[in-house]
């Protein structure tokens, strides 16, 4: 059995989630800019590069809304850990660290209805995949509010097939439109059941799933239908990146989960 | 791009729709916890902490270390605010900034109020952060970022969506 120092972990995390705030490694290469883009389309997207560089030479948080913390933990068998006997109070003390005493905001609330700020951005959203092997590996996602809110699920009948997943993909986009910061970052879970479908739209975004191409292509065809581009503005860049994560599900059952990300992707790893 | 401060209404009022402009002075930021309790008060006939009368409206709530010059501030969801819309008729905004449209029947009881919608670039909220010059809480601390806080702006570049003689951005 391997140890790992709890305090290792906890320090390697609020680490990771500081650079993830001003200069993510998932937005290192992209530029908003293009030269298909015009009018207001165009100035936002100038707007956003602009916001990159700041972040980055600045040290400012790209985004005023720096998340909710979504963990995924990949912990083999031989894998162990000191400090806690879970995994739970580790993490959340990273988060402790890397929100309240690093300065940025925190927004989430102990309770649905009464809405009171927890005031250290705890609890993160954990997901513990059991593998073999020894090692421990954790990815990390800062998801803001106003995507996860033009987020969802549908239960679709089998015969729905691909057009009718489609559909919901592009119904999904229509209707958040500016309000969840577009160019999207677009995954897809489809299969499972109405629980793990979520889950699986996660995994196509954390791990960059690549599963039914078919599907992809079919959604990247319909994007320009949207007519609105990035902000919000018309144009013709609505969406980044299509990714699709596919599973087993029952003979009644195609469940669909469409998960959009802001252009703001703040994710990132690290293996201990 | 022209330079218009928010304290000048005319000027305001003058810019049109899809036009960018950059704002200069004090914008009242709040988002969903302060609107609902700016909300309860006027219905309970109590008064407000702040008059909203000709004062610019930015659904936002800021990272703490803005007031170090090293934090962030953007817009929120405008939709999300609409059930806050009848209050803000009742209370006189001159304009509302935020992100995203409103549904055709809110962009109506907005243009039947004459309050002016403007769009400012959703998750840019480094750019805006190095545009605020000062932040302070003047109400409502206890909601951490959903407080109500006073922001100085210069350089704010925002896009008309609603103006002043109605026309709104689709």
């Amino acid at each position: 059995m391997r140890i790992v120092d709890g305090e290792t972990i906890i320090s390697a995390l609020a680490r990771l989630i500081g650079e993830l705030v001003v200069d993510p490694p998932s937005l290192r290469d992209t530029a908003f800019c293009a030269p298909d883009l015009t009018g207001a389309e165009r100035e936002a997207a100038a707007i956003l590069d602009e916001n990159l560089r700041i972040a980055r030479a600045e040290r400012r948080p790209l985004c005023q809304d720096c998340g909710m913390v979504q963990v995924w933990v990949k912990k083999g068998k031989f894998a162990s850990f000191s400090g806690a006997s879970t995994l739970r109070p580790l993490i959340d003390e990273a988060v402790r660290r890397a929100y309240r005493d690093g300065g940025l905001r925190c927004s989430m609330v102990k309770d649905p209805f009464d809405r009171k700020n927890s005031g250290d951005n705890t609890p993160a959203s954990i997901h513990i995949e059991e593998l073999d092997g020894a090692d421990l590996e954790f990815t990390v996602l800062l998801k803001g509010g106003g995507s996860e809110n033009v987020s969802r699920v549908a239960m679709l009948p089998p015969s729905a097939g691909r057009a009718g997943v489609a559909d919901i993909v592009l119904s999904a986009l229509r209707e958040a439109g500016g309000s969840g910061c577009p160019p999207y970052h677009v995954a897809i879970g489809v299969g499972g059941s109405f629980d793990t479908v979520a889950t699986l739209a996660k995994q196509a975004l954390l791990f960059d799933r690549g599963d039914d191409p078919e599907l992809r292509d079919l959604i990247l065809r319909r994007v320009p239908e949207l007519g609105y581009g990035i902000a919000g503005f018309p144009g013709v860049r609505p969406v980044t990146a299509v990714r699709v994560a596919t599973a087993p599900t029952h003979i009644a059952m195609l469940p669909v989960a469409v998960l959009l990300n802001c252009h703001a992707f703040r994710r990132g790893g690290v293996s201990l | 791009m022209r330079k218009i401060p928010v304290a000048d209404l005319d000027a305001l009022r003058s810019v049109k729709m899809g036009e960018f402009v950059a704002l200069e002075g004090v914008l009242l930021a709040m988002r969903d916890r302060t609107l609902a309790r700016l909300a309860e008060l006027k219905k309970n006939g109590e008064p407000l902490p702040v008059p909203l009368a000709g004062r610019v409206v930015f659904f936002a709530g800021p990272t703490p270390g803005l007031a170090d010059g090293r934090g962030a501030v953007g817009p929120t969801t405008s939709r999300r605010m609409a059930a806050y819309l009848p209050f803000l008729c009742d209370t006189g905004p001159v304009a509302i900034i935020g992100k995203g449209l409103f549904d055709e029947k809110d962009a109506e009881r907005l243009r039947s109020c004459n309050i002016l919608y403007l769009q400012a670039i959703g998750g840019a909220g480094a750019y805006y952060g190095a545009r605020a010059g000062g932040v302070g809480a003047v109400a409502f601390e206890e909601y951490g970022p959903e407080a109500l806080f006073e922001l100085t702006v210069h350089d704010f570049v925002v896009m008309m969506t609603l103006d002043g003689a109605g026309a709104a951005w689709r």
